[in-house]
């Protein structure tokens, strides 16, 4: 029956005004109805419309999101998805928390703003299981830096970021960087958090314990971030500046007050449950926390401290920054209270756990809702969306072949370093502060991935370190979103070996389309089968993550379907780890792994990309290993030339005499991006073995000067020199500081 | 030695400069409420104010820091001629109290700078570089969107004429005046620096290990005393 039949016409008018606002259909108003078995009210209306979005309900991807595999006989996993972040076990008591998360939509609208309060929501993520953040990464994708509205996003993202990691005192320390014009209109911030557990176990979200008091923790409610969750999960349009108030506010300075609150607070073992409030605020703390401890929470709004004066609703919606929700065993909550206070942090009781399994909420003395808690969690609709591959596909290497001469190779080798996705990233990354709190030891820059020293429980720093890296090609993934997601996942596993590490779990931040279109739909559903793969393939787990969908803009155009991948792996000594910087002249220079005739997106062989982990992690544990880095973007050459780059401040260069097989086409053999590939230089009198799966060749030597030197033997006797580049000169290509 | 640490809200380094003194230097670290007015000559033989975002830099870097009940004690153990290190954000709330000269505008570029940068030791007579060589260059890394060390012409002859410049950079980082990175007050025993000498005081560290002098010449002038 449709229900609207029994409204008068005004009525009418105003519910479908609500329900417009609240971002929710008509048959998902039905849907509440019987849920709730009577019509709900208009706070009800608004927060099923925050919960029931795809960014809090996953909606649209949750069928899909159940193909990953959520352990690994590799690593103790202590929280897996539904959970605020991943936690694995490491060993030695060292409990590893992290996730990804997007904050896209606020940043098209309010940049710095907007990744501000990115790195802010992930941060109380992971501080809500009782972690220390220890880490941040992040993942940009933006318009041309040439066109000035995308500039001026990137630069305030950057700076937003900056700003709140810097001032929290948490050091980033990795990220990756792309431009396409799909992004100009709808960039992709997408933040990573690493945290350290302080508490013996993770506090858990699931709230507990009849009569059990609820404290809410940190700043004042007001009308910042109102609707957040529904406007995240919807497109972005000419109107969406008019979406500013549902940009959330951040204070990292209270930020940072909330870590060391928190953490003083959880290590008294008085919290039993916590969780941040971030998307869908009050709503999603109340809904969840009960829902998850199948218990009911009754609290009263004229408790909540906030800024100005608030409608009810807006308590409901508002995505103010910087707060938390605990519950606290019963007869704690005055010794909590003090704690916070001594941090300068508002903290009150607000209401308490009850036996009703419902959510009650009150103000100015009346119940204002009822609601059971999981009609707007585990009851929120689902919906399988059809997929629809689309029929182009392009073949680049129909083009010629380079010419072997050294002015060509050598301007096309400046103009990769200089081009917008393969200049320098320092610019950036110098606004952030990668070294605080003492445990980075490879920063941004300086190797395939970035590199954490651990301290145990007894405050002595453990032999093994964290490696970490975020990766995605886009591109790939446009041109095969299951090949492309999977090699997203082994670049990814790749980076971490060439520290040493060996790949444990991952999290990813999906970034897609609008899944109501077919074709978008069919990337999502492709990438995540991929992801899926590629991680039962490696033994490794999905911890969780985040969707971001309805990427687009208002004439319809599609960001490139982007997922990214947030990689944790753990070396076994910290101190063996090679950097990208070559280490002695005269050391030998090899090329591991094979090159084929790939220009676009290359195939993968999951077997010889195995067998390079395995190599490299072997070798590096022996100690044998003095530099490695993975050829990606650009291949072999952009490879060297980073290297050589980076081998300056010693005077190290390389000369690399390539004997290509008559077979291989040279723009393979320098810019093919042919998978499961790496660059290691060793001590002269080291020799490594090819073998059946992988192939190690010797291309040249560690010479003393800043120079790249290629020599190309087409056959044996004569060799001619294709490149003689200084790193001086490569670096001034390089070094655009944008 | 004794080593007194305050901590201020929004200070992030603290922790840093503790693990430096205590497992490094294996020296005492004591960590000081910025709400308690200690007696700190009976307490500790230095005190480091460390880096960080003090009441997250509103006003101005340090300036709200600066009336902290503590920094009466402070003043007290400046004027007993008590050692007081300030790094970055300890630098910014020396001068704000001042304690020592000078002011730490924004960066000449306006963005937040963190990287390496070569030192020039100008002054290497006093407790906190006599290890280094006069004119040696070093490396330490620096952190800061405040790191504009501004002076005028007449502050800066009376800078120069006391030696009060302990460290300049070696390029124009943040444009401070004179490239300066360090300075100290007229009797040497307050050295304010934007470089984070506890971030390169171990080998493993990618910044090196060039910082640790510094803490060790702490030691040795108070072991001279």
């Amino acid at each position: 029956m449709d229900r609207s039949f029994t409204l008068d016409k005004s009525e009418k008018l105003k519910l479908r005004n609500i329900l417009s606002k609240a971002k929710l259909s008509t048959y998902e108003y039905e849907l509440i109805v019987k849920l709730l078995e009577r019509e709900p009210n208009e706070n009800e209306i608004y927060m099923f419309g925050a919960m029931w979005s795809e960014h809090c309900a996953y909606k649209n991807s949750k069928p899909l999101l159940k193909l990953f595999p959520t352990t690994s006989p590799k690593v103790k996993i202590l929280a897996g998805p539904g959970e605020n972040a991943g936690i694995i076990d490491v060993e030695e008591g060292i409990k590893i928390a992290f996730k990804i998360e997007s904050h896209n939509r606020p940043t098209a609208i309010e940049p710095f703003q907007g990744a501000a309060t990115g790195a802010g929501g992930i941060l109380r993520d992971i501080l809500t299981l009782g972690a220390r953040p220890i880490a941040f990464l992040n993942s940009l994708s933006f318009g041309s830096p040439t066109d000035e509205k995308s500039y001026y996003l990137l630069t305030n993202a950057i700076a937003g970021i900056g700003h709140y990691g810097n001032c929290t005192g948490i050091p980033t320390i990795g990220g990756q960087l792309y431009f396409d014009d799909s992004y100009k209109e709808n960039p992709l911030v997408n933040a990573m958090c690493i945290g350290l557990l302080e508490t013996e176990n993770p506090i858990p979200s699931g709230a507990m314990g009849i009569g059990n008091p609820i404290i809410y923790v940190g700043s004042e409610t007001g009308k910042d971030g109102l609707g957040g969750a529904a406007f995240a999960s919807s497109g972005l349009t000419e109107k969406s500046n008019k979406n500013r108030p549902a940009v959330q506010i951040g204070d990292p300075f209270l930020g940072k007050l909330l870590i060391e609150g928190c953490l003083e607070a959880f290590k008294t073992g008085f919290v039993v449950a916590s969780q941040d409030m971030g998307a869908a605020g009050l709503t999603c703390a109340f809904t969840e926390m009960s829902a998850k401890g199948e218990v009911g929470f009754e609290v009263n709004l004229d408790l909540v401290p906030t800024r100005g004066k608030l409608e009810t609703h807006e308590y409901l919606l508002s995505e103010s920054q910087e707060r938390m929700l605990l519950v606290a065993k019963q007869g704690t909550q005055d010794e909590l209270i003090k704690i916070f206070e001594k941090h300068n942090l508002p903290a009150v009781v607000i209401g308490k756990v009850t036996d009703t399994k419902l959510v009650s909420i009150y103000h100015h003395g009346q119940k204002v809702v009822e609601v059971p808690p999981k009609a707007l969690t585990d009851q929120a609709p689902i919906y399988m969306r059809e997929a629809m591959a689309p029929k182009n596909t392009v073949n680049i290497l129909g083009k010629p072949d380079l010419e072997p001469k050294k002015e060509i190779i050598e301007k096309l080798a400046l103009s990769i370093l200089s081009s917008d996705n393969g200049c320098s990233r320092a610019w950036i990354y110098k606004q952030f502060d990668q070294e605080v709190q003492l445990n980075t030891i490879l920063k941004p820059g300086m190797a395939s991935a970035a590199l954490l020293r651990l301290k145990k429980p007894d405050g002595k720093y453990s032999k093994r370190g964290l490696a970490v890296s975020v990766d995605g090609n886009p591109h790939y993934v446009k041109s095969n979103p299951f090949l492309g997601s999977q090699i997203a996942v082994a670049e990814a596993a790749r980076n971490i070996a060439c520290i040493g590490g060996t790949a444990l779990a991952i999290t990813n931040n999906l970034n897609f389309g609008n899944p109501e279109k077919p074709e978008s739909f069919w990337f999502l559903q492709e990438s995540v089968k991929g992801i899926a793969s590629a991680c039962r393939e490696l033994e490794i787990a999905v911890t969780g993550g985040n969707v971001s969908l309805y990427n687009e803009f208002a004439d319809g155009q599609q960001i490139l379907p982007t997922p990214v991948i947030g990689i944790v792996g753990v070396v076994e000594d910290y101190q063996k780890s090679p950097s990208i910087s070559f280490k002695n002249a005269g050391d030998n220079i090899w090329l591991v792994g094979e090159t084929f005739n790939e220009i676009d997106c290359p195939k993968l062989d999951w077997n010889k990309e195995k067998a390079l982990y395995e190599f490299l992690i072997e070798q590096i544990n022996k100690g044998y290993i003095h530099s490695a880095h993975d050829l990606s973007e650009n291949g072999l050459l952009l490879t060297l030339m980073e290297s050589v780059m980076n081998s300056a401040n010693k005077s190290l260069g390389a000369e690399i005499n390539l004997n290509k097989d008559i077979s291989l086409r040279l723009d393979s053999c320098l810019i093919g991006e042919s998978q499961s590939r790496a660059l290691i230089t060793a001590a002269e009198f080291m020799e490594f073995e090819s073998s059946e799966k992988l192939k190690i060749e010797k291309i040249g030597k560690v010479i003393s000067n800043s120079q790249l030197i290629v020599k190309l033997n087409n056959n044996s006797e004569n060799s001619e020199e294709i490149i003689n580049l200084s790193a001086d000169s490569m670096k001034q290509a390089n070094d655009r500081h944008l | 030695m004794r080593f007194g640490i305050i901590s201020f809200p929004g200070s992030n380094c603290e922790q840093d400069c503790i693990y430096i003194i205590e497992e490094v230097l294996n020296q005492k670290a004591l960590l000081l409420d910025y709400r308690t007015i200690p007696e700190l000559n009976n307490l500790i033989d230095c005190l480091i104010i460390p880096g960080g975002f003090s009441y997250g830099d509103y006003l101005r870097a340090g300036a709200i820091a600066k009336a902290a009940p503590i920094m009466k004690s402070i003043r007290e153990f400046a004027e007993n001629k008590g050692l007081i290190l300030g790094i970055c954000n300890g630098f910014q709330i020396l001068t704000e109290a001042g304690l020592l000269p000078g002011t730490l505008l924004s960066n000449k570029a306006a963005r937040f700078i963190c990287q390496d940068v070569k030192l020039k030791v100008i002054n290497n007579k006093t407790p906190f570089t006599n290890l280094y060589f006069e004119q040696e260059i070093i490396t330490m890394p620096i952190a800061h969107a405040m790191g504009n060390f501004t002076v005028s012409e007449s502050e800066l002859e009376i800078l120069k004429a006391n030696q009060q410049i302990v460290l300049e950079y070696e390029n124009d980082i943040n444009g401070s005046t004179s490239q300066i990175a360090a300075i100290c007050n007229k009797d040497k025993n307050i050295l304010g620096l934007m470089p984070h000498p506890e971030r390169c005081s171990e080998k493993v560290l990618p910044s090196g290990n060039q910082g640790l002098q510094l803490f060790q010449s702490i030691l040795k002038s108070f072991v001279n005393v």
